[in-house]
């Protein structure tokens, strides 16, 4: 590798690959025990968890997934409680709110994209495995497990 | 007294072999004899553009110094190590956003795009960017197959563009 510095071109002085660690997962969500320093439980994706993890006083813990999974999970347990497929993956953080009416609300925006969806957004060539910086390699399945859009979803809390 | 008569042939055969070795991987980056025939002076050329872009299309040589070229001058950066695109578009498949021919090639290298791509005009000679123009071209299957690069100079992410199957270029919509 030779990098040169030129203006308006990016300065990288290295050619990347990615690969799934052990398990063969992009992603984890991971819940930890400050007092212990441990983990108490860790729910494993098939793709990075881009997104946000919001916890409620409730016992909930709301997160989103790249295939386009937004998943309620009992906090305490690490079990998962509910799902909803959204029309495209989400990276986005989860809000929680009180409405005008005093329910509790979860909004999510979706809407895949960023460096590790760039493969699926721009219509990346997988074959090249440096592509995307290295990510367009690892990645290639996302372009079959959701498409390009963007919604905001509400939710009320029962 | 038979071993010791080996062991001076032994010694020079091992020194010529380590000596020999040292040569093995090296490539010529520099135009040796008969190479200015591909690099006519551009002042005094009776070619045209467009049919040196067509020799140089078809010459191993100039194909090997585009590729050369395509890290040196950050073209990897955005349109990844083997053509596979990142910021940049791809440039190993079919699709293409302003023309698959050599001198649309040609054209983008000169004047940048509008979408971020900056030009390369005062940064390089013609010669460097008809070479340029080759590789861009082989990444996608469309050099002659005794040009086309067999290997790359660093860490191998794709197939050659050797192995890499002719793409049928269609032209796509700059949205």
């Amino acid at each position: 590798m030779e990098p040169n510095y030129i203006a308006g071109t990016p300065y990288v002085g290295a050619t990347v690959r990615y690969r799934p660690g052990p398990g063969g997962n992009l992603g984890v969500l991971t819940a930890w025990d400050p007092v212990r320093a441990t983990a108490r439980w860790t729910i494993k994706e098939p793709f990075p968890v881009w997104s946000g993890a919001l916890a409620t006083a409730g016992g909930l813990v709301f997160y989103g997934t790249m295939d386009g999974w937004f998943k309620a999970i009992d906090a305490k347990a690490g079990t998962l409680l509910w799902k909803f497929k959204t029309e495209s993956g989400i990276i986005s953080q989860p809000v929680s709110y009180r409405g005008p009416d005093g329910k509790q609300y979860i909004a999510l925006l979706d809407g895949v994209g960023g460096w590790s969806g760039i493969a699926l957004v721009a219509k990346l060539d997988p074959r090249d495995q440096s592509a995307g910086n290295g990510f367009a390699y690892p990645m290639a399945a996302l372009s079959n497990a959701t498409k390009k859009g963007g919604a905001v979803y509400v939710f009320a809390l029962p | 007294m038979a071993m010791k008569r080996l062991l001076l042939p032994a010694i020079v055969l091992c020194a010529w072999f380590a000596a020999a070795s040292c040569r093995r991987e090296q490539r010529r980056f520099s135009e040796g004899p008969g190479a200015s025939e591909l690099h006519p002076d551009p002042l005094r050329a009776s070619r045209s553009d467009q049919e040196s872009l067509e020799r140089y299309a078809k010459d191993a040589w100039a194909i090997s110094e585009g590729q050369r070229l395509f890290s040196q001058m950050n073209c990897s950066g955005c349109h990844g190590h083997g053509g596979g695109g990142a910021m940049g578009p791809p440039l190993m498949d079919s699709q293409w956003l302003y023309g698959s021919g050599l001198s649309d090639i040609e054209r983008t290298i000169l004047a940048g795009s509008a979408r971020g791509m900056p030009s390369f005009k005062d940064r390089l000679s013609p010669q460097q960017v008809w070479q340029l123009v080759a590789y861009v071209r082989s990444l996608s299957g469309h050099a002659p197959s005794a040009a086309a690069p067999v290997r790359d100079d660093h860490m191998s992410v794709r197939p050659p563009p050797s192995r890499t199957e002719p793409q049928p270029p269609t032209q796509q919509q700059v949205d």
